[in-house]
């Protein structure tokens, strides 16, 4: 109005924008927040599984536990182990779960669960800790004459620490075949049992290796073993190495889980134990774990995100931030380009429609919905009948035409079209309202027009609202709203020519 | 570039859809003002408060069951127009040149049944033509019998002339002549042939149907030009007037000449459209822009009427 005080737009438009852009640059300079979904990381669903028999005595029983890496990142566990109480405690280099129960009779299973992100680009070397050291496996007596003569050997055969190591596995795993080894290496001895020896001798040359026990992860599914590895540390850390003695820095398929020679499940008073271990591809996103590998994850701006919301609401507002881009949209048709549309943001609401179908699917279920739906008003209008009992019936014979489109399609095994309740079922009477008033008071030709402009208008908006990398960017970084905020106030002020114009009074003033 | 585009409009001062709507509806038009021109009903009463001429009411159908009242409400009236109260641009007016029993004869010819009217009584009252789908209400008043001094450049309907007052300026002028493919209705939209009116003069300019330039009505080949609209200066007085009462500082106002009573008042618009700048062939900007920088000088009513004369008027061929 006049007489109220307008505030300089300039000012607040700088002011959203200077907001969005600042909050957008910290999260992404200093917090390092990602700016893109990570395609390339996949989750696995781990689960090690315990099943046992009580005794009647008390049970204490321990599970070692997986520890987060950079590649491998543990997102999310739990246990399940109904009337047992729950410990987790840190030992030396392991993690372990530690349950008891006071008398136990009859079958009992325990669970651990982890949901773990595997990230090829994630950093596998451990750094160097003064914690983490290799624990030590002395060998005396007899074995240490055997290790000290297999080591004397390797050394003949290897030129320096790769080709050491390299040489010490080759030579236990042959004498291990041939039984020359013992009692270092018995012929029965597990790859577990001859990785150990290999530990052993290798620490008598000063070599820091250790043993580390993991799961190899091969396939979206499967039930494991869990199979050992040897870790060698280096200057810059413990490096996985690989039989012939190389680093093997780059896997993604050994998870590993605990280190040292012991079993990954024991317990005291049961009996029958089994133990599996499984995993599972899950088809998670990847991007709120991303963020957990920020710096700065105790920030607020990291603990009040929307990825801290459960992913079923993460996946609604992914579109529903995208909405104002929708709108924004129409506005610089409407009142830029100078377009007609129907409704003020009814091809917003009908390419949300769209996201949820399929954008061929949804035009055609649009078009039929309102083909059928012109004919059905037609019909009711010739039972003259108040407006608003014909506009409700028009309605009713809508929703009436997605049940059928949707159990017809069902039927038929078309998949597509079982979307079709995502439609707006209100906008769409309207619209079949509009187009049939423009039918009888202007004509067919503009009618269609209009309807067409309307079905356009979602598709451009459709276009706009499904990028999946725009609604992760939006998800991570809501504040680029603001900024699309300042464009509409800018726009609310543009008092320039709308394109058509140009069209329209071409020929005023000649 | 984007400048370059539009220079050829701009240099003309045509006025676009949004500057229309920031610059001139939204900074002069209160709000609390929209009400006096949205229902024709209160429009109607404050002219007549005003001493404004305007069509007489016969009567307002409000509920669907006071149909059955049409008769009592027309009584002698022979021939009557019905109209959506909230309507605008025209839609939903119906014209009954003449009526017997339950048979309603319109000016092409066509009869109306009596079923067929209620229904359409009904669909204005639920609010088809009215702005936002509101309830509405259903006026009945009476048949303009227009000066025969468009005869030479009409088809069947009542051309009427629009205005756009700016503070209280008459700043420019059209009359919107029926054609045949506007079926008789003074709606440019449908084919009726907007021209554009000289202020000063009130002598009408060239002719615009459908944006392209026209020289002779296509149903009579009679040329739009040069007919000198009467009363003009009563047009102007009427027009002025209507910023006084409702205090809407940009304004469309319709009148229509009728035979026997002259210039009759139909309805104000508060969102008038741009269109008459393609019939006048004359962008409203420096128009508006001069009255703007005038306004101090504008204190009466016939200052600005005489401003307007003066300001707007086409120099004579």
């Amino acid at each position: 109005m006049a007489n109220k005080k307008v505030v300089p737009i300039v000012a607040v438009v700088g002011l959203l924008v200077a907001t969005a852009l600042s909050l957008i640059f910290y999260k992404i300079a200093i917090l390092e927040f990602p700016t893109a979904p990570d395609t390339e990381s996949r989750y696995f669903l781990v689960e090690a599984h315990a099943s046992f028999e009580g005794t009647g005595k008390p049970i204490k029983a321990s599970l070692f536990l997986p520890r987060t890496s950079s590649r491998f990142l543990i997102v999310d566990e739990s246990f399940v182990s109904r009337g047992y109480g729950l410990n987790t405690s840190n030992r030396g280099q392991n993690r372990s779960a530690e349950w008891t129960t006071r008398r136990a009779i009859g079958t009992h299973g325990l669970y651990y669960r982890a949901l773990v992100l595997i990230r090829p680009e994630g950093n596998l070397v451990k750094p160097r800790d003064v914690e983490d050291s290799a624990p030590v496996l002395p060998v005396e007596g007899p074995e240490r004459e055997v290790a000290l003569a297999l080591l004397a050997e390797a050394r003949q055969r290897s030129v320096d620490t790769r080709t050491l190591v390299q040489a010490v596995i080759a030579l236990i795993n042959e004498r291990a075949a041939s039984g020359n080894a013992r009692p270092l290496v018995h012929r029965r001895a597990t790859r577990s049992d001859r990785l150990r020896a290999a530990i052993s001798v290798l620490e008598l040359a000063n070599v820091q290796a250790r043993l580390v026990q993991g799961i190899r992860i091969v396939g979206e599914q499967g039930k494991v073993e869990p199979s050992s590895r040897i870790q060698l540390l280096a200057e810059d850390g413990w490096h996985l190495v690989k039989s012939n003695g190389e680093y093997d820095d780059k896997t993604t398929v050994f998870l590993p889980w605990w280190y040292g020679p012991d079993q990954l499940f024991s317990a005291e008073g049961v009996r029958s134990l089994r133990v599996s271990l499984s995993y599972r591809q899950t088809e998670e996103q990847a991007v709120d774990a991303l963020l957990r590998l920020t710096k700065a994850e105790k920030s607020p701006l990291v603990r009040f995100s929307l990825l801290r919301l459960p992913l079923e609401l993460q996946s609604i507002f992914r579109v529903l931030l995208l909405v104002p881009f929708g709108a924004l949209l129409i506005v610089l048709l409407r009142n830029v380009v100078g377009i007609k549309l129907p409704g003020t943001f009814m091809p917003v609401l009908l390419a949300l429609a769209f996201r949820g179908t399929s954008l061929m699917v949804g035009i055609m279920i649009f078009a039929t919905l309102t083909a059928i739906g012109l004919v059905a008003r037609s019909g009711l209008e010739r039972l003259r009948l108040l407006l608003l009992p014909r506009v409700g019936g028009v309605l009713t014979v809508v929703v009436l035409l997605m049940v059928a489109l949707s159990v017809i399609s069902n039927e038929l095994g078309f998949e597509v079209a079982l979307s079709v309740a995502l439609f707006p079922m209100v906008v769409i009477t309207m619209m079949i309202e509009r187009t049939a008033l423009m039918w009888e008071e202007v004509g067919p030709k503009d009618a269609l027009r209009q309807w067409i402009n309307g079905t356009l208008g979602a598709v451009a908006v459709y276009y706009v609202i499904t990028p999946v990398s725009l609604g992760y960017f939006l998800l991570l970084f809501p504040e680029t709203l603001l900024i699309v905020l300042a464009v509409m106030i800018l726009l609310g002020r543009y008092t320039g020519y709308r394109l058509t114009e140009i069209r329209r009074f071409r020929d005023v003033g000649r | 570039m984007i400048s370059k585009f539009f220079s050829d409009i701009n240099r003309a001062g045509v006025l676009g859809m949004n500057q229309r709507n920031l610059n001139y509806i939204q900074r002069w038009n209160p709000r609390e003002a929209f009400p006096l021109v949205d229902d024709k009903l209160v429009t109607k009463q404050l002219c007549l408060d005003a001493n404004i001429a305007v069509p007489e009411l016969y009567g307002v159908i409000a509920a669907y069951h006071e149909v059955r009242d049409l008769e009592t409400l027309l009584g002698e009236h022979e021939d009557f127009a019905l109209k959506p109260a909230g309507g605008s641009g025209g839609e939903g007016i119906i014209i009954i040149e003449s009526r017997q029993k339950d048979r309603f004869r319109k000016p092409n010819g066509a009869i109306m049944r009596r079923a067929e009217l209620e229904d359409h009584i009904s669909q204005i009252l639920g609010g088809v033509y009215s702005l936002g789908g509101q309830p509405d209400k259903v006026i009945l008043e009476y048949r303009v019998k227009f000066d025969p001094i468009f005869d030479p450049v009409s088809y069947l309907g009542v051309p009427d002339i629009r205005i756009i007052v700016f503070l209280g300026v008459p700043v420019m002028a059209m009359v919107r002549l029926p054609t045949r493919q506007s079926d008789g209705k003074a709606n440019l939209h449908k084919g009726a042939i907007g021209a554009g009116i000289d202020i000063g003069t009130g002598i009408t300019l060239g002719g615009v149907c459908q944006n392209i330039a026209t020289i002779e009505h296509p149903d009579t080949g009679n040329p739009v030009a040069g007919v000198e609209i009467p009363h003009w200066e009563r047009l102007l007085t009427i027009a002025s007037g209507c910023y006084d009462i409702t205090k809407l500082g940009y304004l469309g106002v319709d009148i229509v000449l009728d035979r026997d009573r002259g210039p009759l008042l139909l309805e104000l618009n508060a969102r008038p459209g741009l269109s008459i700048q393609i019939a006048n062939n004359a962008g409203l900007l420096p128009r508006l822009q001069l009255t703007e920088e005038h306004l101090p000088e504008l204190s009466t009513l016939e200052k600005r009427i005489a401003f307007a004369q003066e300001m707007f008027q086409i120099a004579a061929p």
